[in-house]
């Protein structure tokens, strides 16, 4: 620990003394690798010349971004895309100085992060995933491959999951994206383009942090990243690893409703003090080789690593503050694809990938003030997939695509062993046992079948500017009924300044293998319970979402962008958490209907890129809720955000600074129930987050380049209830402070 | 100008005379009932509301159909099996226009109905009070004694506000006596002496069961008396706690608790049954505790464990757990409807006291139906005319009325009539008597493949011996 901070220090010095000497041709040291296009046919846009006036921004930039999450893997523009596409850039990460792919998310209009500081949860348009609900209702994948611990549905979405100097952009597909992706893309899908490296490229990055950083000066913490890539014409090589140590102490629940009180056995464990030795040490890995042997092959491996790592003072309402529960898991995956173009019409593609989880020995859980025993939970997976697909151009103006894919996961059943640290009945300190039956399945096998068609292009020459895109697919999953999924897509570039589309979709969400054979025994309370091994609830089923969105997009002159979608989204049997005496079981409820609208504006003023930002929904009455509401649960009625992104390469500067007021968050049911069945809400607030670092420096010339940045987060240390269930609301972290020292080759 | 005149005149025409005749009328009027459940604490059982419901449900469909201007709203709330969160609850219930209040365990019923002895006169509800889960054998009766003479008068309930929904657990530990005595005349152990361990919670519903054991142990097991290891535990303590397992150990020790309830002594001999009398949450930390141990004197329960949280908590640790509780339905036609309704309704079986819950709703309807005869204002309907029609719901002259919309549509018209009716419930006949209280059939039970399974039933209607049915 020391050393690390000896070493940032001395890289300090050196970086303060490279930022009073600024390089004569700053452009040379710009190293950004030209970033190239997701398939090897498709073509790349422009590297950005940061020392040039083409690094001040221009909105051409922002207008003509590419993008492949919507059409599966073919770059396209987004303007034009079957989807509302959100990107986050390399320059965007980098100037905003996000830690995880959970920060990007949480700024994605639309999206609401919730962190239960073990595994975040992303809820989605006025939709929450529900108990512990992770990324279940997205999917998550890193350029075009699944990425998620599969028992529970969810990705590792903190510094675990990729270190982000690989990551070229970042793009967020709302909307329901099955008839592509199959079970899952259920309400957005997250794609994680990497970089794709020319030449020999490098970074060092070490960070210093301070959480909850009252008075500037908080808990410590401490990440260092590395990343390497060389890119030829035929071959390409990119890897990184990424390790980080945080401590999030000093955290207190506080009072959220009426009922919950303080004093009261039911609710007393929640108020015990602020959260101790509440450690964090998510460490991510990296790999990825594309061998391009000719312009019509191309042969790719990626493989990674996540340990998810962290101490969970807060994740279950029967291990609140325990100061000692540890929840670690190891991910691992990989993919190998070969794409091939035969011609010009016909390309194909086969892609194989295999991945395993499960959790480390260092899991460890503890039941609040009761340490007599302690707990490791026992799941864990191997899944295989593999996908075909093969694409034929027709008339040089329409893609016809027909996709087959099949996943094999083999699950080990989640049940919890009790080690016993004090002698109780016929057990002895150090004794354990299995809380499952002796004739309880341990292992069960969840398998889907997908075959898709979609047909995509600009079909009428006499209408250039419309791009229809139609795709149906069906999936056949082992555990439930056949699911079919659909997709209609038209959009129109009535000119060059102004662009619209009209999405329909449908798509599902199968329950997890957590939410279907979980055991409980956990203690006596609060586990979540496998429905399909409780008498109590029906069978539970895949939830459905159709949705229906209007996109526009409009260039003004040449500084301002405005774009805007309003959306209806219907979800038939909501899959929620029903509290069943003191657990919870998984079990469908009704249907959501959400009317909604996201509205961005950016304004191109030379060095400053001044935005706005405003989401907001509604969601209608239904017999379970017979009036309408703008806060949804667990997720803000609104969400407004203002700010500036500053790129000054003369002054060797970047930046952003924004403010953003998020609205009255709904309560989850589970805590509806608490409150005596009465709805309610948590409070707006108000974040300030605010980010400096150099940009261009290269004091010892070539293409060498430090780094210095500084971001604080929520400057006004703001300390917001976020929902949760289990009759308690999360804290939240205080303010931030952050100092990056990054080396770039 | 002509035209539109006419029209608006036939439009008005119309709307005074509600579209034509028979058409329903506009309903109006809301008549509420408190209901108190516990919903997150360690008696919970959410479907005992959804059976609620479904009552409301049927009872606004026959007074739809028979063009009634008020509608029933049973206003949900949750106990947290909390006897003071109850009668904050209950209070807020009543000052909010409640005209009946539906509670839930022995605490809390006896919590709710206290405000109308205590000294406070201006804290009485004077509305009636339902219990579906109140068993202790001291509520409703007029023998009852207590130190505490406000606890005394409670338990007498000589103003009549109380109605127990369900029958009590006194024939509940008579027929697990019963099948205790069926081994070796209860000397499962073989050592020649009768002696239980009684597990229970230290609140009114623990107390009394327990002490309902120990009546029927000494009254069929007269020679020699039984011995007794007796341990209560606090009403609230946490379901995680260890004290579960210091409790298990101690009740198979070979200690016996002294009739004056002194400190243990040491007897020589293990239990040949535990029995454990406690809310569910604690029945499973009991069993768990228990099977930790690895401990072997049969354990039987009473009905608190016949609850689904029971099962999901325990998992597989809950099989081949046995007991005695009420039956799940009754009444063949009643039962059956209200189940197939139920589960119509709600896509998942039925569960223990469902179809209680139900009956004690519908209780409530056909009250509020049966006073609002009398009542042309509903508004102005009073806790003791609901209270009294309820009283003259069990009158075997009158006619028989069972589960489901179109039998309270018959209630209806009996009532239009100035006749009386007979309700017919889905969990027992429904009949009270001069205590206000029911009786059932009973059931032995037993967990297989993670359900709860009959094993036997008994009539406890007919008479006390709750001889076994066929």
């Amino acid at each position: 620990m020391y050393s690390s901070r000896l070493l940032l220090v001395v890289l300090w010095t050196l970086s303060s003394f490279a930022f009073a000497q600024p390089a004569a041709d700053a452009g040379v040291s710009a190293v950004v690798p030209t970033p190239e296009a997701a398939t090897p046919a498709s073509s790349a846009p422009p590297p950005i010349d940061d020392s040039s006036e083409e690094a001040m921004f221009a909105l051409e930039e922002v207008w003509t971004t590419k993008v492949v999450t919507a059409s599966g893997g073919v770059e396209e523009d987004a303007l034009s895309a079957a989807a509302n596409v959100f990107t986050v850039t390399r320059q965007d990460l980098n100037r905003r100085g996000y830690r995880s792919l959970a920060e990007v998310l949480s700024q994605v209009p639309g999206l609401f992060v919730v962190d239960d500081l073990v595994v975040p949860s992303v809820n989605v348009r006025g939709v929450s995933g529900g108990l512990r609900a992770g990324s279940r209702i997205i999917k998550v994948m890193i350029d075009g491959q699944e990425v998620s611990y599969r028992p529970e549905l969810t990705a590792f979405l903190g510094p675990e999951f990729i270190p982000l100097d690989l990551v070229e952009r970042v793009e967020i597909a709302k909307g329901p994206l099955s008839a592509i992706y199959g079970a899952n893309a259920f309400l957005a899908t997250v794609n994680v383009i990497t970089r794709k490296p020319t030449g020999a490229t490098g970074t060092v990055l070490l960070r210093h942090q301070r959480l909850n950083a009252t008075n500037f000066w908080g808990q410590p913490g401490t990440a260092v990243q590395a990343t390497a890539g060389w890119g030829s014409e035929k071959l390409s090589l990119l890897a990184g690893v990424h390790a980080e140590q945080a401590d999030r102490s000093g955290l207190t629940v506080t009072q959220s409703f009426p009922e919950q009180r303080p004093d009261s056995p039911a609710f007393r464990n929640f108020f015990r003090g602020p959260s101790q030795q509440d450690l964090a040490t998510p460490l991510s890995g990296f790999f990825t080789a594309t061998l391009t042997p000719s312009t019509s092959t191309s042969l790719s491996l990626q493989a990674g690593l996540q340990v998810l790592d962290s101490m969970a003072e807060f994740r279950t309402p029967s291990s609140v503050l325990t100061h000692a529960s540890r929840v670690a898991y190891r991910n691992a995956y990989g993919q190998l694809k070969w794409q091939q173009a035969v011609g010009d019409r016909f390309s194909f593609s086969l892609q194989a990938g295999l991945s395993q989880g499960e959790p480390t020995r260092d899991l460890r859980l503890l039941l609040s003030d009761h340490l007599e025993s302690s707990y490791t939970q026992n799941d864990g997976y191997l899944a295989f997939d593999v996908a075909g697909l093969a694409s034929y151009r027709l008339l040089d103006r329409f893609t016809l695509t027909a996709g087959v894919d099949f996943t094999n996961e083999t699950h080990d059943v989640l049940f919890f062993t009790q080690r016993f640290n004090q002698a109780q009945g016929a057990f002895l300190p150090g004794d354990v046992q299995d809380i499952i039956g002796a004739d309880e399945r341990r292992v069960e096998v969840l398998r889907n079948f997908g075959v898709r068609l979609e047909g995509s292009g600009a079909p009428f020459t006499a209408l250039p500017g419309l791009t229809l895109s139609a795709g149906v697919r069906a999936d056949f999953p082992n555990l439930f009924n056949w699911q079919p999924s659909a997709r209609l897509a038209a959009a129109y570039r009535w000119s060059p300044s102004f662009s619209t589309k009209l999405i329909l979709g449908r798509a599902f969400q199968t329950p997890s293998a957590t939410m279907l054979f979980a055991r409980p025994g956990f203690g006596n309370s609060n586990n979540l319970v496998g429905n399909r091994v409780q008498a109590t609830e029906a069978p539970v089923q895949p939830q459905v979402v159709t949705s229906v969105e209007a996109v526009a997009s409009a260039k003004v002159g040449e500084r301002l962008l405005l774009d805007g979608a309003a959306y209806f989204q219907r979800v038939d049997n909501v899959v929620f958490f029903k509290k069943v005496g003191s657990n919870f079981v998984a079990t469908n409820r009704g249907d959501s209907s959400v009317v909604g609208v996201e509205l961005n504006a950016k304004l191109a003023f030379d060095w400053v890129l001044p935005y706005v930002q405003l989401s907001s929904q509604l969601v209608l009455p239904n017999q379970d809720r017979p009036e309408a509401s703008f806060a949804a649960e667990g997720f803000p009625a609104f969400v407004a955000a203002v700010g500036t992104d500053v790129r000054a390469p003369k002054a060797y500067l970047q930046g952003n600074v924004q403010v953003r007021v998020v609205g009255p968050r709904g309560a989850t049911q589970a805590n509806v129930e608490f409150n005596n069945l009465k709805p309610y809400t948590l409070p707006t607030y108000v974040l300030v987050d605010l980010g400096v670092s150099s940009l261009g420096l290269s004091p010892f010339g070539g293409s060498f380049e430090p780094q210095l940045g500084l971001t604080v987060k929520n400057l006004l240390d703001a300390r917001p209830a976020q929902p949760h269930s289990g009759g308690y609301d999360l804290p939240s972290l205080g303010r931030t402070v952050q100092l990056d020292v990054r080396f770039s080759l | 100008m002509q035209r539109t005149t006419v029209v608006s005149a036939v439009l008005a025409v119309s709307f005074a005379f509600g579209f034509g005749c028979g058409a329903p009328m506009k309903p109006t009027k809301t008549v509420k009932i408190g209901v108190i459940i516990d919903r997150t604490g360690n008696n919970a059982e959410p479907s005992w509301s959804d059976a609620v419901k479904l009552a409301e449900k049927h009872a606004n469909a026959a007074l739809t159909k028979a063009g009634k201007d008020y509608r029933l709203s049973y206003e949900l709330n949750n106990s947290q099996n909390d006897p003071a969160t109850a009668v904050q609850q209950a209070t807020a219930l009543v000052q909010g226009g409640a005209r009946a209040l539906i509670v839930d365990s022995s605490q809390n019923d006896v919590a709710v109905n206290k405000l109308h002895y205590d000294a406070d006169m201006g804290n009485d509800l004077n509305v009636p009070i339902m219990c579906g889960g109140c068993t202790a054998g001291t509520i409703n009766n007029p023998n009852a004694t207590a130190t505490d003479m406000v606890d005394q008068a409670t338990n007498r309930n000589a103003l009549g506000w109380n109605f127990r929904g369900i029958m009590a657990s006194r024939l509940v530990a008579k027929v697990l006596v019963k099948e205790m005595l069926k081994t070796a005349n209860g000397d499962a152990n073989g050592d020649g002496k009768f002696k239980l361990a009684l597990y229970g919670s230290d609140e009114a519903f623990g107390r009394a069961t327990l002490g309902d054991l120990r009546s029927f142990a000494n009254a069929l097991h007269p020679t020699p008396l039984p011995t007794y290891k007796e341990i209560r535990h606090g009403a609230t303590v946490d379901a995680n706690a260890t004290s579960w397992a210091t409790d298990t150990a101690k009740l198979v020790e070979q200690t016996e608790t002294p009739t004056d309830g002194g400190m243990p002594v040491a007897d020589g001999t293990t239990p040949d049954y535990v029995v454990v009398a406690n809310f569910s949450a604690q029945q499973a930390a009991t069993v768990r505790a228990y099977k930790t141990g690895m401990y072997t004197p049969k354990m039987f329960h009473v009905h608190t464990f016949r609850i689904n949280n029971v099962i999901t908590t325990l998992g597989a640790l809950a099989e081949g757990s046995e007991g005695v509780s009420h039956v799940l339905i009754d009444n063949a036609e009643a039962g059956d409807l209200f189940k197939s309704e139920f589960e119509k309704e709600y896509g998942k079986p039925i569960a223990y006291r469902d179809a209680t819950y139900y009956d004690i709703a519908m209780m409530f309807a056909l009250g509020v139906m049966n006073a609002a005869q009398t009542q042309t204002d509903v508004d102005k309907l009073t806790g003791t005319e609901v209270r009294d029609a309820v009283r003259k719901l069990s009158d075997p002259a009158g006619d028989v009325v069972k589960t489901g919309a179109d039998e309270l549509g018959k209630a209806l018209t009996a009532f239009g009539a100035g006749k009386a009716v007979n309700y017919l419930g889905a969990s027992s006949p429904m009949d009270f008597d001069a205590n206000q209280t029911v009786r059932s059939k009973l059931a032995r039970y037993k967990v297989e493949n993670g359900k709860f399974v009959d094993a036997a039933k008994f009539d406890c209607v007919t008479n006390d011996d709750c001889n076994a049915l066929p």
